[in-house]
């Protein structure tokens, strides 16, 4: 058990034990190595199965709707919150779909989620059966082998560019030293596919989404996409189809979902993370969030007073993409 | 935004616009209409974004 996790059942269990919180939200061990499993804590006496370590990759923050519809008026959820999780947190806030004092942020700071697929892939054609951890690596053990992988060097896309790796907001803070990036720069993300030519660009993402199998596991993974009838499963009118046959309506669909998160994703990553066809999401939100900074200056998070940046309107907004008189 | 994200996605340049325009201001609507048109004349026919089956079905 590490420091981290310690820290985090004491609080939990402080928590609970007042009648502070109705629930909290953290993670469990999973039941495959690499992945840990979003757990929902009721007692006291529960709070020994919660842990923390590098593959606790869910956004949390995508439960707090769902929950909040069988907690009584004013139960306090607590959350076990990473830098992103917090953020989004934040956003729901700030759309006024929570209460501040209804979620109780147990912040953690992160450094940064491991990239499960990596890893896999590194090991093959082994099957990974234990991992541990041991400051900054990891030692992956299967039927055979055994290899110490360095942690910075299997960090998801996301995390690598991660601004805010400390929750911004919290109730409790989880102490621990984590520097933030030096990379924070989204740009440096997108820059490669931003210098292409368009055709390219368009062949690029189509052939990214075209692999889609529309699942919806991005949709459900995100903590922005809490619409209680989303757009895909409208039948009146319906707004666009729903079979993988049309490459159009693959197109669409990823175009459409992304842009409903302009100025609100967080970029935690957790859509391209629970992609089963490995599409890379993140390059597509990313040039939002880019955006939203670039002609905002906004980032979404950070301010619980603040107004989501499309909700707002100032006379010396850019005016980038309106038609120009000449 | 939308606009910067299409192109960024590969959609040409000019085949989307997006205008504030004002129920008052009939003159810049016309104006605003025929650039449009003229600027997406200038591209041919849309291929990006056509729904297949819907085209095979109708051409």
């Amino acid at each position: 058990m590490n420091k981290i996790e310690k820290k985090i059942r004491e609080i939990a269990g402080k928590l609970l034990k007042d009648k502070k919180v109705k629930l909290i939200i953290g993670f469990e061990k999973g039941t495959l190595p690499l992945k840990a499993r979003p757990t929902f804590v009721r007692k006291p006496e529960e709070v020994e199965k919660l842990i923390w370590n590098p593959f606790c990759e869910n956004n949390l923050a995508v439960y707090i709707p769902f929950y909040r519809r069988y907690l009584d008026n004013g139960e306090t959820i607590g959350v076990i919150a990473k830098g992103c999780d917090a953020r989004s947190l934040i956003l729901h806030i700030q759309e006024n779909i929570e209460k501040r004092e209804q979620i109780f942020i147990i912040g953690i700071p992160c450094e940064g989620i491991l990239d499960r697929k990596r890893i896999e892939k590194e090991a093959f054609p082994g099957e990974i059966t234990e991992v541990s951890e041991k400051d900054d690596t990891i030692l992956v053990k299967g039927n055979g082998f055994e290899k110490t992988l360095k942690k910075k060097d299997f960090l998801c896309e996301d995390c690598i560019v991660c601004s805010h790796r400390k929750p911004v907001v919290y109730d409790e803070l989880v102490e621990g030293d984590v520097k933030e990036t030096e990379a924070a720069d989204r740009q440096n993300q997108i820059k490669e596919f931003e210098s292409k030519e368009p055709d390219e660009r368009w062949k690029i993402f189509t052939e990214e989404v075209s692999r889609c199998i529309r699942c919806y596991a991005c949709r459900n993974a995100c903590p922005a996409c809490y619409c209680k009838e989303c757009f895909v499963d409208c039948s009146k009118p319906q707004w666009l189809g729903t079979t993988v046959d049309s490459e159009t309506d693959l197109q669409l669909f990823q175009i459409i979902r992304t842009f409903h998160l302009a100025g609100r994703c967080v970029n935690c990553g957790s859509c391209s993370r629970a992609c089963p066809m490995d599409i890379n999401i993140s390059l597509l939100v990313n040039k939002l969030s880019v955006d939203a900074k670039r002609l905002f200056d906004y980032e979404t998070g950070i301010d619980v007073n603040e107004k989501p940046v499309l909700n707002k309107y100032s006379e010396d907004d850019s005016n980038e993409g309106f038609f120009e008189e000449h | 935004m939308l606009k910067s994200y299409l192109e960024y996605l590969g959609l040409e340049k000019g085949r989307f616009q997006c205008a504030w325009l004002s129920s008052a201001e009939a003159e810049r609507f016309v104006k605003i209409a025929k650039a449009t048109i003229e600027s997406v004349r200038k591209l041919g026919p849309a291929k990006k974004l056509v729904r297949k089956t819907f085209a095979a079905e109708n051409c």
